[in-house]
């Protein structure tokens, strides 16, 4: 056991210690920030303004009509124009759009925008918002109805899915565990990849520097093995972590130059909707008492230790599921070349269980998400999307469902690394022999 | 100290034979040679020795009794295929070897530093293996091998790579480590190292043992009444005073009337009858029996086996 301990920390000093592993560890978050901060920064600046010119080809304006009430957004710049405009007319004007209103458009249910450059859906929300603003106030004093009356009966429902066995509290649209889930089911997807491929990479290391048969006279291959594969979880750990912790240092130091932007998503949306626009989606939330509403509700029912606790369960189980596999994979190859035939059925099933995952959201407790949470092999990334459904409160821990993928996992670790080891223990001794699938089952057969 | 026996010990892999009922015995304090040509499967049995395989059958024994997992620390092994992480630094991979073996770090620290000394590599401790040349990454490959002070050596080819000014130094190395009491046991295609240092060997071809004893004792085995004579005088006067009992094999005319011939007893004659025989004749100055070299034994011997087997 102090011989595995050795190996770790060797796999893990070296590996951390290595130029790569702190450009990586610095280079993750500020690329993550980056593009976020890049992305708020395109939205923000990058969008044009637009001149919207409303003629009035009828003289609407100030007679029977008071349509003069536009309010500009930093996107949208209104204009009037009394009379017509014609096509030619509108091209060589300096406007990007133009909205003719006729006496018929403001009792039908669609109107024409011309453009030069079709308008972002934000911009067309903010000019539909203000013609809607206007014609209702010209129907209103067409009928002879005050803005406090219609108001008071204008009714608009916002349909919340409430779960019969919780009636009692307040509840949050479930789509978000569905998106938490799929983002851990991600990383889970990708550590698996990464550092794989890095076990892999140090079995070929030590096979084609020959250093295996010196360590194996005084280690068993299994103990080298686990060893490795073990140090490397640990190294995908500590960049993990550090990954958390420099994303939350830059995420606050980019929050001082961004502004709120970055950190609170209704402000960038209201940015880029313009303020009226951001004020409507607000009130269709019913105001901003009831954003915050649920956000405590959110964060009051999201079982922190239960997510974090599945997390590092399947991340690791997950991990060490496939990188026995790398393992042997490394362990029968001269050079990287080789391995392609053996790597696809190691990707095959990590592919079809994120596209598994990714339909979870339409049919969350169906056959296949069901079956491909309990095979080791897919149980990882899958579990994912149920842990985020369960661990924020949309769903009901189902133990029976968990345990037993658990204990699936379990097994399939120590299946698969069982496997490996007879595989690795003969594979590094193995030089200069193309091995195909045939000589794997051999090699299995061995004692 | 001890003493290795490894005992009917097969192995077989699906499409050959690698051993066939081995049995070899390394008495302790001694240096063994295992010699054999290549695929006759001295890798397979060092690796049996070394539990890194197992054998179908047989056992090996140490100090009479069987091997096991716990014993690894008293053996060091020099792999044939042997190399070094290339990244790491020199110093800090030769403890990280000792430490698998069971040393502490600040007592392979100590005795690390001695060993490089010895082996002039010390200003190397803090540079990185893939700077090493071929020789040097050899010498501290070897001196991680036998740093934790093991009883049991095994190296298999430790002249290989070696230019012949390191090839002695390990050579003496190697005895020296036999002398304060280690256990060696060696595979080497280098026939003259066998004959310099070793004190046993086995030979092995196909997986059989088919030679083995005191290095002395087989050579005097193989020994074939063959003399060689140093004399002054006419060649023509020496063969014609040989008479039926011997075998001319050679003649050499040297400077100043120096001769030298290589003669074969017959029908049981001994050197007295030879020098009886010839002293009429020439002036006798030197007679020595010709012992044949490890190489000839060796090729001779995987011959006349070839030839038995097919």
């Amino acid at each position: 056991m102090d011989k595995v301990w050795l190996i770790i920390s060797r796999e893990y000093s070296t590996r951390v210690r290595k130029r790569s592993f702190l450009i990586m560890t610095l280079l993750g978050p500020l690329i993550f920030v980056g593009f976020m901060a890049a992305a708020v920064y395109l939205t923000q600046n990058d969008e044009k303004s637009y001149e919207v010119v409303i003629t009035d080809p009828e003289g609407l304006f100030g007679k029977v009509l008071f349509i003069n009430e536009f309010e500009d957004s930093p996107m949208v710049h209104f204009h009037l124009q009394e009379g017509a405009m014609g096509d030619q007319a509108f091209k060589d004007s300096p406007y990007d759009l133009k909205v003719d209103v006729v006496p018929e458009a403001i009792y039908a249910q669609n109107l024409n925008v011309f453009y030069k450059e079709h308008p972002s859906f934000s911009v067309q929300k903010h000019i539909s918002a203000q013609l809607e603003q206007n014609f209702e106030k010209v129907k209103l004093a067409e009928n002879n109805v005050s803005r406090d009356t219609y108001e008071s009966i204008k009714t608009k429902i916002n349909l919340r899915p409430l779960d019969i066995e919780k009636t009692d509290s307040a509840q949050v649209d479930p789509e978000i565990g569905f998106v938490v889930g799929l983002a851990l089911a991600m990383i889970i997807y990708i550590f698996i990849f990464l550092y794989g491929a890095q076990v892999m990479r140090g079995v070929m290391e030590e096979k084609s520097s020959r250093i295996v048969e010196v360590i194996i006279s005084s280690v068993r291959p299994f103990q080298l093995m686990l060893g490795k594969i073990v140090g490397v979880a640990a190294v995908g750990l500590t960049q993990f972590l550090l990954w958390i912790a420099l994303s939350t240092a830059l995420f606050s130091a980019a929050q001082l130059f961004f502004g709120d932007a970055i950190a609170d998503p209704s402000a960038l949306i209201g940015q880029q909707m313009g303020a009226d626009a951001a004020k409507e989606m607000q009130a269709e939330m019913s105001g901003s008492n009831e954003f915050m509403q649920q956000f405590f509700l959110l964060y009051h029912q999201t079982n922190v230790p239960f997510i974090l606790g599945m997390f590092l369960f399947y991340f690791l189980g997950g991990y060490l599921l496939y990188g026995s596999l790398f393992a042997a994979v490394g362990s029968a190859v001269d050079s990287e070349s080789d391995t392609q035939q053996f790597m696809i059925p190691l990707v095959m099933p990590l592919v079809f269980a994120f596209i598994v995952a990714e339909t979870a959201i339409t049919n969350p407790d169906g056959t296949a998400v069901f079956w491909t949470s309990i095979i080791p092999f897919t149980s990882p990334v899958v579990m994912m999307i149920k842990v985020g459904m369960m661990g924020m409160g949309f769903q009901e821990i189902d133990y029976l469902t968990i345990i037993t993928s658990m204990v699936f996992l379990v097994l399939g670790f120590i299946g698969t690394t069982w496997l490996a080891a007879r595989i690795y223990r003969v594979g590094i001794l193995m030089y200069g022999k193309k091995v195909s699938y045939k000589e794997l089952w051999k090699w299995l057969r061995y004692y | 100290m001890a003493e290795l026996r490894a005992e009917n010990i097969h192995k077989r892999y699906r499409d050959h034979r690698a051993l066939d009922d081995v049995s070899i015995t390394v008495p302790e304090r001694s240096i063994f040679g295992l010699l054999g040509p290549n695929g006759a499967g001295k890798t397979s049995l060092i690796r049996i020795i070394n539990q890194i395989t197992g054998p179908d059958e047989g056992r090996v024994l140490i100090n009479g009794r069987p091997l096991k997992r716990e014993d690894i620390s008293m053996i060091g092994y020099l792999p044939e295929e042997r190399g070094l992480y290339k990244k790491m630094k020199v110093g800090e991979q030769a403890i990280y070897l000792a430490r698998l073996k069971g040393m502490s770090q600040s007592e392979s620290k100590k005795k690390l530093r001695t060993w490089f000394e010895r082996f002039e590599i010390l200003e190397w401790w803090s540079k990185p293996v893939e700077d090493l040349s071929k020789g040097m990454a050899q010498k501290v490959q070897f001196i991680t091998t036998v740093l934790h002070e093991p009883e049991l050596l095994i190296l298999d080819e430790p002249f290989s790579g070696f230019d012949p000014i390191n090839a002695e130094l390990i050579k003496t190395e190697i005895l020296r480590l036999r002398d304060e009491g280690a256990t060696v046991m060696l595979s080497t295609h280098n026939m003259g190292s066998v004959e310099e240092i070793c004190d046993d060997m086995a030979l092995i071809d196909k997986g059989k043992v088919i030679l083995e004893g005191k290095v002395k004792e087989v050579k005097t085995r193989f020994k074939e009444d063959v003399y060689d004579i140093h004399f002054k005088g006419e060649m023509l006067g020496f063969t014609n005073a040989l008479w039926t009992g011997f075998e001319l094999l050679e003649k050499e005319a040297r400077e100043q009337g120096h001769m030298r011939a290589r003669v074969r007893m017959l029908d049981g004659h001994s050197v007295n009858d030879l020098l009886s025989a010839v002293i009429p004749h020439v002036k006798v100055n030197q007679l020595t029996e010709v012992i044949p070299s490890m190489n000839d034994i060796f090729i001779r011997t995987v011959k006349k086996e070839k030839i038995t087997h097919g």
